[in-house]
């Protein structure tokens, strides 16, 4: 029972400070998009120029703002043969755990192709944040039908409207540049190393501004924290226990988190001469 | 006719499930009172379904639907959780679990969860 418990205590640790890991690394690489409007999961910054409908969703039933770094996705997905299908879904007024509720959808589409786009965010969702309704853009193999009956299926579920999302190919040129960034969608762990100096030389040699919501910036921050402390509470149990790889592995933690802690410290310094804060 | 494997570590609990279960066509197949207990009856009797409570003694029911799922990937169990237990629900569910169901039981939503999994 003891030994139960302490390896699920690592384990919930651990897990905990992935998530942590994963968020940060989709936020920092957003901040790395520059002058661009970027919607990753729960990071959405905000952009000031009114942009173009390049989207056409006939039935203005969605309220969700899709935007140029979403249509970017849709558009090389949609090149290798997946579709891009909105999807609206309103919840029993009953359901009493929604984040779970959300959390089983989530986990029901992405069985069958990749989330893109939560409004509100995966951030809100999480925090129930939400009233009953969310909309969802998914990637995937599957038909309109096939993925309505997949939401359809999952209790507390009221109603299901589903629209393929079109999108046009006209400016392709212009976009190529940022095309290729964008290339690497699905951040994980062991590259946040790299990112972070890519971003790192970014912030220094390129005079590029970006807007970014302040609120944002304070939560990285506070991530970096949290993600510090959690790994200070890791190392102790592992000392404790004397667990040999996990010591390893939090040596590689060390290192990532130290460099995670400069470049937080620095964008905290100089906010307003690296970004101009909203 | 859907085989129940019922899991809780309270009597009431149980007798409150079963009975909406067996009033609606399902045939509660076993009962048990504990995580260990459970999966020992999987093996045993390969429910078409299971209701499991999340907190019970000796093995709580997360970590005996990670080991359901394990012996059986396709393995069908609902969660059966308070309203306080939304961080244990995901979890659950992250472990295999299909769907979950929120104490006290309300008729309609345990049906339309035992059809919809089992659909």
């Amino acid at each position: 029972m003891n030994n139960v418990g302490k390896s699920q205590f690592i384990s919930m640790l651990s897990e905990e400070s992935i998530d942590k890991l994963h968020v940060l690394n989709k936020i920092l690489l957003a901040l790395e998009q520059p002058q661009n409007d970027i919607g990753i999961d729960g990071v959405i910054l905000k952009k000031k120029e009114a942009d173009e409908k390049e989207i056409d969703i006939k039935d203005s039933n969605f309220l969700m703002d899709i935007n140029e770094y979403d249509t970017n996705i849709i558009k090389k997905a949609k090149k290798k043969g997946f579709k891009a299908i909105g999807v609206k879904i309103e919840l029993n007024k009953n359901t009493l755990l929604k984040s779970a509720r959300a959390f089983v959808i989530f986990k029901n589409l992405e069985e069958h192709g990749e989330i893109i786009k939560a409004y509100p965010t995966a951030e809100d969702i999480e925090y129930e944040n939400f009233d009953f309704s969310m909309e969802l853009v998914v990637i995937t193999t599957l038909e309109l039908l096939e993925i309505k009956k997949v939401i359809n299926s999952i209790s507390e579920v009221d109603k299901v409207f589903a629209e393929e999302i079109e999108v046009y190919f006209e400016e392709e040129n212009e976009k190529k540049v940022q095309n290729k960034r964008i290339e690497e969608v699905i951040p994980f762990v062991n590259t946040l190393n790299d990112n972070e100096k890519r971003n790192n030389n970014q912030l220094k040699s390129s005079a590029q501004l970006v807007s970014v919501d302040s609120k944002r910036l304070d939560s990285i921050m506070d991530m970096a924290s949290q993600l510090i402390m959690h790994k200070i509470r890791l190392e102790k149990i592992s000392n404790e226990y004397k667990l040999r790889e996990l010591n390893e592995t939090l040596e590689q933690l060390e290192k990532t988190t130290l460099d995670l802690k400069d470049l937080v410290t620095e964008m905290g310094v100089f906010p307003k001469r690296k970004y101009s804060v909203l | 006719m859907a085989r129940v494997l019922v899991v809780d570590d309270a009597v009431f609990m149980r007798m409150m499930i079963k009975d909406m279960l067996e009033k609606n066509g399902f045939e509660v197949v076993g009962e048990a009172t504990d995580g260990i207990k459970a999966i020992e009856m999987y093996k045993q009797e390969r429910p078409d379904i299971v209701t499991m409570d999340i907190i019970m003694p000796e093995m709580d029911g997360i970590e005996a639907v990670k080991q359901i799922r394990n012996f059986d990937p396709k393995a069908k169990i609902i969660m059966c959780s308070a309203i306080g237990q939304q961080g244990m629900v995901i979890d659950a569910i992250r472990a295999g679990a299909r769907d979950f169901i929120v104490k006290p039981f309300q008729v309609d939503r345990v049906l339309e969860a035992m059809t919809k999994v089992l659909d």
